[in-house]
């Protein structure tokens, strides 16, 4: 796939399952798996941009005498996640509009 | 391979990063491991379920390198305009390439090859001068690869300006005639040779002389040619027409294509003549040849031919259209003129020189 197709629908993902619940590095790894696989070091700069639009937020959590990173969907997350759906009808118009009549 | 290995061979591997940026990637691989230690794994095992650290490094490096650029590439937007000169002595052969970008040749009182054009950032364009060679190739970027100037994020904007850019460079590489044409400027006499082939867009040119050949050729797009003389010319289109106006070149004219038809008017050559094409129609004007050949098929061919037809032995045929010549031996020149569901109707200019 793409590497800007990916990301686009990688940061997507992510804000979604942000949606169900705050969660840290690790397990959005394996829950993403479900969709589209991704690696640690695909992630961390998912998360980078994500964090430095302000589609999400990230806390500190103390876990087992450690500090685990947390990250939380803000608002602005939240309506990306709309817009991203709105977009892609538009992008699916486009991509009907090529496959149309191709083998 | 322990963390701390790992960790450090990374931080090592990630050593010309901000400092900040750094410790943010440090602490993110010290947590992974952390978690996938703390669901089961031993140390190693973790570590080995990281990449290798090269990739991970290439690919941090690699994202950072694209936030830092996106406020770059505003300003390299601008001003794309180039222009290349080389003394015309110097070279002997002038190639250029182009991709669905218009070639255009014209001459002026220089004594320099002069190369403008602009660079569009879905374009590659690539100078080399070898041994008294000029060559200018201008490619395409792969279509996919509009997505690579795609920075801003997860706004999906810049994924539809993907696929935007995307859908443009298909019509591009079917229209190809909205990029700014590269601009060739020759000498009034230039002392080499020029070769031009372009895909999906027209070559022009206008006022050139050359001591040696021309060969031009193009895909679905006309060649036009006016006032151009030149050792030997070789034109060559498909599903484009081709135009020769005042073109004469001494030791022999070849210009043909497939679908498109053909003009010439005032084209000389001392030599061979030979016009092809298919699906279009031939038509001359005070054409000149030693040894004139035309063909096409479902496309007739008119006009006058330079001289006497007493000089000429004549084959012509075509089938289901008439034919206004009479085929004849005997003649120094030859004129042969094959067509199918198309006129021959081809006269003689007569003694007078022109």
């Amino acid at each position: 796939m793409d590497a800007q197709l990916k990301r686009g629908l990688t940061e997507a993902c992510i804000l979604k399952l942000l949606t169900r619940g705050d969660s840290y590095g690790y397990q959005l790894v394996r829950e993403a798996e479900e969709v589209l696989s991704i690696s640690e070091s695909t992630l961390y700069p998912v998360l980078r941009r994500l964090e430095t639009s302000g589609a999400l937020r990230v806390y500190s959590i103390e876990h087992n005498g450690r500090l685990r990173k947390y990250y939380a969907i803000t608002d602005e997350g939240r309506q990306k996640i709309q817009a991203f759906l709105q977009e892609w009808e538009a992008v699916m118009k486009v991509y009907e509009f090529i496959r149309r009549d191709e083998a | 391979m322990t963390r701390e290995q790992f960790l450090e061979q990374l931080r090592q591997a990630l050593s010309g990063m901000k400092a900040e940026e750094l410790e943010g990637v440090i602490s993110y691989y010290d947590e992974m491991l952390d978690d996938r230690m703390e669901a089961g794994m031993t140390e190693e095992a973790a570590v080995n379920a990281m990449e290798p650290v090269q990739v991970i490094a290439a690919r941090v490096l690699s994202e950072a390198d694209v936030e830092a650029s996106a406020s770059e590439e505003g300003a390299a937007k601008e001003s794309k305009e180039q222009e290349i000169r080389r003394p015309a002595g110097d070279i002997r052969r002038l190639c250029v390439t182009a991709e669905n970008r218009r070639i255009v040749f014209r001459s002026e009182d220089t004594e320099e090859i002069i190369l403008r054009y602009s660079i569009e950032e879905n374009t590659i364009f690539e100078l080399h001068e070898d041994n008294g060679t000029l060559t200018l190739e201008c490619r395409c970027r792969p279509v996919t690869s509009c997505f690579t100037s795609v920075q801003n994020g997860f706004s999906l904007d810049g994924l539809l300006d993907g696929i935007g850019k995307f859908i443009n460079n298909i019509g591009n590489s079917i229209v190809g005639s909205d990029n700014a044409p590269i601009e060739v400027i020759l000498p009034k006499v230039y002392w080499g040779a020029v070769e031009a082939e372009s895909r999906n867009a027209r070559i022009t040119m206008e006022g050139i002389t050359c001591s040696q050949g021309i060969t031009l050729s193009t895909t679905n797009a006309r060649v036009v040619l006016s006032d151009v003389v030149a050792r030997e010319a070789s034109v060559h289109t498909t599903n484009g027409r081709i135009e020769l106006h005042d073109v004469y070149a001494r030791e022999g004219m070849n210009a043909g294509g497939t679908n498109g038809q053909i003009i010439a008017e005032n084209l000389n050559t001392d030599q061979k003549l030979r016009l092809a094409t298919t699906n279009g129609r031939v038509t001359l004007d005070n054409v000149s040849g030693q040894d004139i050949d035309i063909r096409t098929s479902n496309g007739s061919v008119s006009g006058t031919v330079h001289g006497e037809r007493e000089a000429f032995t004549i084959h012509s045929h075509t089938s289901n259209a008439g034919n206004n010549l009479m085929n004849r031996e005997g003649g120094d020149r030859k004129l042969n003129i094959v067509t199918s569901n198309g006129a021959v109707n081809v006269s003689f200019t007569g003694t007078q020189e022109a």
